[in-house]
């Protein structure tokens, strides 16, 4: 059985290179435009990775990775493993991630082969 | 209330010296004194309510003017302190728009310049791609026509052709193996019956012998008995006679199987020359296959070369693909860069209509701290390198950091 990912980011086009990069390395990918979409999702869906983007309107990554590993209703959730995907290099957003319970930290632009590799390193 | 005033200290005054009057001079002379006094006492009055009247009239008239007048020094000294204040606000927006509009200007040639690499960069790498998938369909239609025939365009012709080839010769084969066979069959069944045909002689030719020896120990013991074995003795000429009959059939059928058996040798010879033939035409098959097998040999190889061709020029494509997926991520980078440009300019919009409204001071001098404020909202570095009008790098490699 394949593998169940969810991408979250508010750009389509990251969206679709992110999908058929992962989806092409066999794994299930399904999407989320924000914070609040995603956290919509996971209330309801168990997923073995989840990746996220920093800067998104209405409810940012790390927040969303924060409730997501904080809050009871995510409790489905709160084992799987959280990959931030972001433009952000800053250290101290960084920090932030990790204290909120992020487990890798990818710089955009990504290439492929690293991406499938970080996921891989997951599942 | 003045004039009330006064008319009472009138009445008063004028009844204290009317009886003045009256008691020195007398009613007569008095009554000219206090009519004139009350005549002018009432003509003052009313010529001092006249007058009054007038001034109150010129008083409203100066109030009012001066109320204007106030108003439009109050109007013209807002103007004045306004004018003043934009001249300043005026002075902190150039000095604003200095830093913050070569800002936005690098942002907005950042996006700019982004936007053309990366368009280039792909137009580039399709091109490439094109280019190598074009090598690709060159050398596998080279490899076809370096192996295939006249009628054979593909290699699925080149098989299909070798395949039915190799289908007919294996018919012709079988074919001639069958009547082969069935030949032989026949030949071993009348080997079988000769066998016996040659046994069944020398059965006859046994008794004919046994015969022969019988009629002549008859012929001796009809002659010892004299007159009494003539009889006998013509019986025992009857069986010799039987007997050579059967000897002379004998000789007849042996002469007979061996001509069979000759014949035999013959077409077994003939048997043997059509399996020679067969041999050949088996060894003709034996050369068409290889000549298939050579061919499909060379499919083969020239196929393997393909696949090593293919497999060189599907990785390079797979390369140029992750280049194309990197170059196509700037949308990303523009977009956020863009966003940032807008909602600064929204926001400057905002507090230029604060100062029109006069409502805000402190916070639009303050241009040091609107710079760092827009710092801060940066999330890339390229974009902060912008922001100081330092040489962007373009960064192609993404870095992963684990927590774990």
């Amino acid at each position: 059985m394949k593998e169940k990912i969810l991408i979250v980011d508010d750009d389509s086009t990251i969206r679709s290179l992110i999908k058929i990069t992962l989806t092409g390395a066999g794994y299930d990918v399904y999407e989320a435009e924000d914070g609040l979409e995603a956290l919509s999702n996971l209330r309801k869906n168990k997923f073995d990775l989840i990746m996220l983007d920093v800067n998104m309107p209405n409810l940012d990554g790390i927040s969303c990775a924060a409730k997501v590993q904080s809050e009871a209703d995510y409790s489905i959730n709160q084992k799987t493993p959280i990959v931030m995907l972001t433009v952000e290099s800053d250290d101290e957003m960084k920090q932030r991630g990790k204290r909120a319970g992020v487990r890798a930290w990818i710089t955009k632009p990504f290439l492929p082969d690293i991406l499938i590799n970080v996921v891989q390193k997951f599942l | 209330m003045i004039l009330l005033f006064y008319w009472v200290f009138l009445i008063g005054f004028g009844a204290v010296t009317s009886y003045f009057f009256v008691n020195q001079y007398g009613l007569s002379q008095a009554s000219y004194i206090i009519a004139a006094a009350v005549l002018t006492q009432i003509i003052f009055p009313i010529l001092y309510l006249l007058k009054s009247r007038r001034k109150m009239k010129d008083k409203n008239l100066f109030t009012e003017k001066l109320k204007q007048e106030i108003e439009k020094y109050s109007q013209e000294a807002a103007m004045k302190e306004k004018d003043g204040l934009r001249g300043q606000y005026q002075g902190t927006m150039e000095q604003l728009l200095e830093k913050v509009l070569p800002i936005w200007a690098n942002h907005i040639e950042n996006s700019q310049s982004q936007t053309e690499n990366a368009i280039t960069a792909l137009t580039m790498r399709f091109k490439k791609m094109v280019g190598i998938l074009d090598k690709a369909i060159g050398a596998s239609e080279s490899a076809v026509s370096l192996v295939s025939g006249k009628d054979e365009k593909t290699l699925q012709d080149v098989y299909e052709k070798s395949k039915e080839s190799f289908k007919k010769e294996m018919r012709q084969l079988k074919k001639e193996q069958l009547v082969i066979k069935k030949m032989i069959s026949r030949f071993s069944e009348l080997g079988n019956i000769v066998e016996e045909l040659r046994m069944m002689a020398e059965d006859i030719e046994k008794v004919a012998e046994k015969t022969r020896l019988l009629a002549l120990n008859a012929s001796i013991e009809a002659a010892r008995s004299g007159e009494a074995g003539r009889g006998f003795a013509v019986v025992a000429e009857g069986v010799t006679n039987l007997s050579e009959l059967s000897a002379h059939t004998s000789k007849n059928m042996t002469e007979k199987i061996t001509t069979i058996s000759e014949t035999m040798g013959e077409a077994l010879s003939a048997a043997k020359e059509a399996a020679d033939q067969n041999m050949a035409s088996g060894k003709s098959s034996k050369l068409t296959l290889r000549e298939t097998l050579i061919r499909l040999r060379q499919v083969m190889d020239t196929l393997i070369e393909l696949e090593s061709i293919l497999n060189d020029e599907s990785k390079q494509v797979k390369n140029e693909i992750n280049e194309v997926m990197v170059f196509f991520q700037f949308s990303d980078r523009v977009s956020q860069i863009l966003h940032h440009v807008h909602d600064n300019m929204r926001e400057f919009y905002y507090h230029l209509m604060r100062i029109e409204e006069n409502e805000t001071k402190e916070e639009v001098l303050d241009f040091q701290k609107w710079l760092d404020n827009m710092l801060q909202s940066y999330t890339t570095e390229e974009q902060k390198m912008a922001h100081f009008g330092q040489k962007i790098e373009e960064k192609r490699t993404s870095e992963v950091t684990f927590f774990d």
